[in-house]
């Protein structure tokens, strides 16, 4: 009998959750269609990730708002399972409705007490039409919230900077910008596969202190940021 | 994916201008994507760095591992760097493909493959050999975790991939490499860079893994953490790491809740593998420049540990005979770990400078390192097998499967048989026979 009593390495859960603008805005130019496209694509090497890391129980789930909020996909679903949806767009963008939605999620009853930070991708392509600013609150006064690591992603030109940067709320973690539908492609790719890896497997620095200089890629403080950079922005002539 | 490369692409050999024709997507890291691709008809791997990652760092690494060759056969090597036919900046490079016997190490710690103990041991020593083999040639591996280390699970052949961190020893360039549960706390605390010293406790922690499925410092630590985050794995894996089972500190002991392999697995194993693991992390965290168990120490070990293994009479299973613990007890057997009977005493072989008791079983066999002074740690060429022998008391026998001629010995010393190549020694209580360079004892 080979192994006798082992079972699989103890492993904990990520949660990660898409917040999705679907306001009417994104029905132009075909950017609700690039973003459902995106995210069906980056599934495969998700699940990929999920499948190389053994430590780590990876469950979805997506929160899409415009007038108003609404789950997409309510209930943390194992990566393995996940298929998304497609969405559509129309209405406004209350984006502090998602948010507050987003907090009532992070319950310790939800969440369960032991797990890796969440991570929370909110995408969007306008402003905020509600009050963003306590949703942001709401989240930040939950555990799991704090310990997130929060990601946003601005489409087109349109988008506002400012609540999405204050939803990250780190000067280290840049707004995405996603100018093209190559640019959101690849943005929506790295949150799935790179974000999720160094979130699940946290990567070791080996700057000794003693050394002068700060790392080309990295803010050389005692607190530094694991998750690697992001990649630039890809140049396309369809500019959203 | 990103595909960074499409089917169809061409990448050349620098240098070589071999022309590598890309076929397929295999898989992607966090450095890069894998593709098949296929070199004058023959399939081989060529990987892509993303745009961030082909530094020109990376780039003089890899050019001195292509230089260098592959310290042995258990590494899968760059070939050489390729760039794309078409022009622009990237570059990759050209590797064997990975042959499918060989199964990654994620598979033991996902439960979807239970090799035998035998396979397993002989999968150790074979990654402590690897790893004597890159020291050796003066350089050191770095970023040893659960993603780059393969094992045919039939067998015990391992194969070391994802070898493009590898560098000359104590000279790295700055910056972030390996995952914090592998590196020794010293680099989780940035006290120093990847180095052969830090592989050892990388490869201790591999060791670990592959025996009890469990990560040598979590236990109570580990489940009193909420939010898995960095600061707290900093914490668990650097500032303050203190091992499951330390001797002088119960402060982390495993929880059943959480932690059922590392109280279930541990209690399989002979003492003396829990004194190697214990040596690794604690003298071996408090001094990594000596404190470590090193190559060798490991290479016995677990060709001990090998030795060790029987299966009990009452259930069959693989387990491990544990001397100490049989001496301990008047020479009494335990309780089966599996079935709790009593197993009859398996017969015993031990032979002089030669450390610990090989139990011997019908199809167990010795090899050169058994019977030579300073022979090769392989499994290939035989020496002697344990057969079925209905006229031995014990019920077996000894089968001369060398060249030369064994002599067996009366209790006063005196030669009172030969075994020529081919033969069967019966074996009884206290008999001696010479093999090879050694004098080998038996016990009922």
């Amino acid at each position: 009998m080979p192994l006798p009593g082992s079972e699989k390495v103890s492993a904990r859960p990520l949660h990660f959750i898409w917040i999705v603008d679907v306001s009417g805005s994104m029905s132009v130019d075909g950017k609700i269609q690039s973003l459902n496209q995106a995210i069906k694509d980056a599934s495969p090497a998700m699940r990929d990730v999920a499948e190389n890391n053994p430590f780590a129980e990876v469950f979805v789930r997506a929160v899409r708002f415009s007038s108003g909020a609404q789950w997409h996909v309510a209930t943390p679903t194992p990566v393995q399972d996940f298929q998304w949806k497609d969405l559509s767009a129309e209405g406004v963008t209350d984006m502090g409705a998602a948010l507050g939605m987003v907090a009532d999620s992070l319950s310790v009853e939800q969440m369960g007490e032991r797990g890796y930070p969440p991570v929370l991708v909110l995408v969007s392509d306008g402003q905020p039409t509600d009050d963003y600013k306590s949703g942001i609150a709401k989240v930040m006064a939950t555990n799991w919230g704090r310990k997130a690591v929060r990601l946003a992603i601005a489409i087109g030109a349109d988008a506002d900077h400012g609540s999405l940067a204050a939803f990250v709320g780190d000067v280290e973690r840049p707004v995405l910008k996603a100018d093209n539908a190559e640019s959101l492609t690849q943005y929506i790719k790295w949150v799935s596969t790179i974000v999720v890896q160094s979130v699940s497997s946290p990567p070791s620095k080996t700057n000794p202190v003693t050394e002068p200089g700060p790392n080309k890629n990295y803010v050389d403080t005692e607190i530094w940021d694991p998750i690697p950079p992001a990649p630039a922005p890809v140049d396309s002539s369809q500019i959203w | 994916m990103y595909q960074l490369l499409k089917p169809g692409d061409v990448v050349l050999g620098h240098g070589t201008k071999a022309r590598y024709v890309v076929r397929r997507y295999i898989g992607g890291g966090g450095q890069g994507e894998v593709y098949e691709a296929e070199r004058d008809g023959v399939p081989l791997a060529v990987k892509w760095y993303f745009m961030e990652m082909a530094t020109p760092q990376q780039r003089a690494t890899l050019e001195s591992l292509v230089a260098m060759k592959a310290p042995d056969h258990r590494f899968l090597w760059p070939i050489e760097i390729v760039a794309k036919e078409s022009g622009g900046v990237g570059f990759g490079y050209a590797m064997p493909l990975r042959d499918k016997r060989f199964r990654g190490i994620v598979e033991l710690l996902k439960g979807t493959v239970q090799p035998s103990f035998a396979t397993l041991t002989t999968a150790g020593i074979n990654l402590v050999e690897a790893f004597r083999a890159l020291h050796s040639s003066g350089r050191s591996y770095r970023d040893i975790n659960e993603g780059g280390v393969f094992v045919d699970f039939t067998s015990g052949d391992v194969l070391v991939c994802d070898n493009d961190n590898v560098y000359i020893d104590g000279m790295g360039d700055a910056g972030v490499k390996g995952k914090m549960k592998w590196m020794a706390p010293e680099i989780v605390v940035g006290k120093a860079n990847p180095s052969s010293d830090t592989d050892l406790y990388s490869l201790s922690v591999l060791l670990f893994y592959m025996f009890v499925v469990h990560h040598p410092l979590e236990g109570k630590r580990e489940s009193d953490i909420r939010a898995f985050d960095h600061h707290a794995s900093v914490k668990l894996y650097g500032e303050d790491p203190v091992f499951i089972y330390d001797p002088a500190n119960d402060t982390n002991r495993p929880v059943k809740q959480f932690h059922k392999n590392a109280i279930v697995m541990w209690k399989n194993y002979p003492r003396f593998l829990h004194r190697s693991f214990e040596k690794s992390f604690t003298e071996g965290i408090r001094d990594p420049a000596n404190g470590r168990v090193r190559l060798p120490d490991w290479r016995k070990c677990l060709v001990q540990l090998r030795d060790s293994i029987y299966h009990c009479t009452r259930c069959k299973a693989e387990v491990f005979f544990d001397a100490e613990q049989f001496a301990a007890n008047g020479g009494a057997m335990a309780p089966c770990i599996e079935c709790g009977k009593v197993s009859k005493t398996p017969l015993r072989m031990r032979c002089d400078k030669w450390p610990g008791t090989v139990v011997a079983e019908v199809g167990k066999k010795l090899y050169d390192h058994h019977l030579f002074q300073g022979k090769e740690w392989a499994f290939a060429d035989p020496r002697a097998e344990f057969v079925d022998d209905g006229k031995s008391p014990s019920g077996i026998g000894v089968r001369n499967q060398s060249d030369e001629r064994w002599t067996v010995l009366g209790a006063d010393g005196v030669v009172v048989g030969e075994v020529a190549p081919g033969a069967v020694a019966p074996i009884t209580n206290d008999c001696r026979i010479g093999m090879g360079q050694r004098q080998v004892t038996f016990r009922l």
